[in-house]
């Protein structure tokens, strides 16, 4: 746990180092005065309290992703539904994504408000915003794929929607448990 | 058998006679644990795989974090091992022509490496990993990938 911590550090220092380093040297294009690199500077330390949140959260969220007992998909209930293997696949895959999401969501998204500040910002002085985008690519948005996932779900009937929504619920949860409990899982 | 498959709180709590409290969370979470042991001690040994498409597009993914590929590297490219296999898969550039052996040795040193990693960064490769379960559950299934990747997410003693 403690060298997870240290070791996080050592992977948000480099990138302040940056941030900061961006702030203060004076790479912009028009006059600087120190207003600006102090506003920088105080946006910066919300983005480094947010993401040790965001970390204490995502570590929380792991610990109940593996904890948290699978959900169980009642046979019989599919079948009078009609649902296929494929649907309940479909359900669980994009239910561990958000539930997921649901549990980290207001640390990642102070993340990503803070984050979106910085890179309005430093467009607005004329500074390199790549680093900014780069983490916020990497940490606050959902990807394609997960996007995908979710259209996904939705195509399913909403009668499929209700019963996987009822009975998976909102916590986070190992999808391949879930997978080889509901013995869906083709090994 | 039933509640080693799946921690059922309601099911302890009917064989203990127990209202549900912190006492239950216990045995779920110690069931978890034995579980997560079952499934790391089980993992087997992979021969001949040859990396598809999607496979070599989802290690890409993951190279790009490059903490991933420095922690790794060093559990994995150090003279305890310095030619595993992971080493290859993860540092160098995989060809979809080269076919991998993987060892029980090869997985305990890839189960090392996640072990240290940030939980952020440790959240992002398993979502990445459950990815590419699913991809091989709803799409074309392959029974090397499929035990490639689940042991990536689950790795080995």
């Amino acid at each position: 746990m403690a060298a997870n911590k240290f070791y996080f550090m050592k992977l948000i220092v480099p990138a302040f180092t940056v941030m900061l380093g961006v702030a203060c040297n004076a790479d912009v294009k028009e006059a600087p005065d120190k207003a600006p690199n102090e506003v920088l500077i105080f946006v910066s330390g919300k983005i480094l309290k947010a993401i040790v949140t965001y970390e204490n959260r995502a570590g929380h969220c792991n610990d109940l992703m593996e904890s948290n007992a699978a959900p169980k998909l009642d046979a019989s209930k599919l079948a009078a539904l009609k649902a296929t293997r494929e649907d309940a696949v479909i359900a669980l895959s994009y239910m561990r994504f958000n539930n997921y999401f649901i549990c980290e969501r207001d640390a990642r998204l102070e993340l990503a408000f803070h984050l979106g500040t910085m890179q309005v910002l430093k467009k607005e002085m004329s500074l390199d915003s790549h680093f900014v985008e780069k983490i916020q690519d990497f940490i606050a948005y959902p990807s394609s794929r997960e996007l995908g996932m979710e259209i996904k779900y939705l195509k399913l009937s909403k009668a499929h929607r209700s019963y996987f929504e009822s009975t998976i619920g909102r916590k986070p949860f190992d999808l391949m448990k879930a997978l080889e409990v509901n013995k869906l899982f083709r090994d | 058998m039933t509640i080693f498959n799946r921690c059922d709180e309601d099911q302890i709590n009917r064989l203990l006679g127990l209202d549900k409290n912190f006492y239950i969370r216990i045995i779920c979470l110690s069931i978890s644990i034995i579980k997560k042991e079952f499934i790391m001690v089980s993992c087997s040994s992979i021969t001949a795989l040859t990396l598809d498409k999607e496979s070599l597009s989802a290690i890409k993914r993951i190279k790009s974090q490059k903490h991933f590929a420095k922690s790794i590297g060093a559990a994995i490219t150090s003279e305890l091992n310095p030619r595993g296999v992971f080493h290859s898969i993860f540092t160098k550039n995989s060809s979809p022509i080269v076919a991998y052996n993987i060892t029980q040795t090869d997985w305990g040193f890839y189960g090392q490496s996640m072990a240290s990693l940030p939980k952020t960064q440790k959240a992002l490769i398993v979502k990445e990993i459950d990815f590419m379960i699913i991809h091989y559950q709803l799409g074309k299934y392959d029974h090397k990938h499929v035990q490639f990747w689940k042991g990536m997410k689950y790795g080995c003693e």
